[in-house]
């Protein structure tokens, strides 16, 4: 797991709201796994304490809608979202840590928009500093 | 002496009127004050949220993810929150070991070897969901952690994302007297200025600790305590606040601290933050979940 992944889901813990991992610990959350949902947007809940994006994944013909939890719109707005970065029908490639429990929800790593692209990375971080001679 | 027409009359009286109202209104030396204040507007985060929005934690989370062991701070049973959640919060100064007298350093330790020993299911998930930091928390979030200040010659405020608003009284006023207070999340504050250094004296935050959640550790507070704060801008896009704290209930001796807030440049208004608005993490079965849509 990269630093930077780790960083996009405390991130999305940390800047929630109130003490503890703002809204809630990240506890709940199974990050050793990854998974990436190829689906259509059928809602964007641009809300406090977490924005959420529902993403329907159609699997041998039967559908089923997953709810990303993403960081508050005080943080996602920071790195350039906007509650109409995505509408529904928008065709998405959506990365989460997911639910330790098998429930169909996890947290926000990275996206794909309709046209493919990376939605809103964090920029590159710069180079570190040279070791000292 | 030619007298003026009526007409020309109320123009001349409504002219003197205006200009009174406006004299009233900025009288020259509330100009004057405002003038000579330190200009501290702008959006400001943090030290803490700013170094974790820029990355420059990466390395420390990530090595807190990948060796747990190494993470030896103490906020909560084993297991409760993720390594690199207590590696953050480990960073805050106002969650570290404050100078207990020796009654209060017994019951902190008692404390950490709670937390050191309680199991994760000691601790309901439903505890650890919360909304607003309130005072001296609220001056070291890492979360919500950017506010904005607005200084004017009588008061400076400092409003918080989340809500929370710090109204700190420069206009020469003192604390009321004892029998008019009582304790609040944030306290009563008074400041004065000296120089471009504002000098906030705060009083009758609510006792209790820093973090009330059961088997967490964090510094307890009295009725007694005591904070000044000494904010100045240190460079255009940072300020610096050195705070002491006294609590002659609790502490040997008072507590010192310098907390540092960076100027936020990629926020074009304060967003604000709420926890209730759509909240959709319920506590099911002793576990924090996502409801569905």
């Amino acid at each position: 797991m990269s630093a930077r992944r780790i960083r996009a889901g405390l991130a999305a813990a940390l800047l929630a709201c109130g003490p503890v991992s703002a809204h809630h610990s990240y506890a709940m959350f199974d990050f050793r796994q990854s998974l990436t949902l190829n689906g259509v947007v059928r809602e964007f809940q641009w809300t406090n304490p977490h924005c959420f994006l529902q993403v329907v994944v159609t699997e041998q013909g039967a559908n089923k809608e997953w709810s990303v939890e993403m960081s508050a719109p005080a943080d996602i707005y920071r790195k350039g979202w906007r509650p109409g970065s995505l509408k529904p029908g928008d065709r998405v490639a959506v990365t989460i840590h997911p639910d330790r429990d098998g429930s169909s929800g996890g947290t926000y790593v990275s996206a794909l928009g309709p046209d493919g692209k990376p939605m809103f990375p964090d920029p590159t971080p710069p180079p570190p500093p040279p070791p000292p001679s | 002496m030619k007298s003026l027409t009526p007409p020309a009359l109320t123009l001349v009286l409504g002219l003197a009127l205006c200009l009174s109202a406006q004299a009233q209104q900025n009288p020259p030396e509330r100009v004057r004050q405002f003038a000579a204040l330190p200009k501290w507007t702008g959006i400001w985060e943090t030290e803490l949220a700013a170094q974790l929005n820029s990355g420059e934690l990466d390395k420390a989370l990530g090595r807190a993810m990948k060796d747990p062991d190494s993470v030896t701070y103490v906020l909560a049973p084993k297991g409760v929150l993720l390594p690199l959640e207590v590696e953050f919060f480990g960073r805050m100064q106002l969650l570290h070991q404050p100078p207990y007298n020796a009654q209060w350093l017994k019951q902190y330790e008692g404390e950490v070897h709670d937390a050191q020993t309680a199991p994760a299911t000691a601790v309901n998930p439903g505890d650890i969901k919360g909304c607003v930091w309130g005072f001296p928390m609220l001056m070291e979030s890492p979360t919500d952690g950017t506010f904005q200040p607005l200084v004017t010659p009588e008061e400076t405020l400092l409003l918080f994302a989340d809500g929370e608003v710090r109204h700190i009284y420069t206009d020469g006023r003192a604390h009321p007297k004892k029998e008019d207070l009582w304790p609040t999340d944030l306290g009563d504050s008074i400041g004065h200025w000296e120089a471009d250094t504002l000098v906030i004296d705060t009083i009758e935050r609510k006792a209790g600790p820093l973090m009330p959640i059961p088997h967490f550790v964090s510094p307890d507070l009295s009725e007694q305590a005591h904070f000044i704060e000494r904010v100045r801008m240190v460079n255009p896009n940072a300020l610096e606040s050195e705070m002491t704290i006294e609590d002659p209930a609790r502490f040997a001796h008072p507590w010192k601290i310098t907390l540092r807030y960076r100027r936020v440049t990629d926020l074009d208004r304060m967003i604000p933050t709420n926890c209730t608005e759509n909240d959709r993490n319920p506590v099911v079965g002793g576990q924090v979940t996502i409801a569905p849509r």
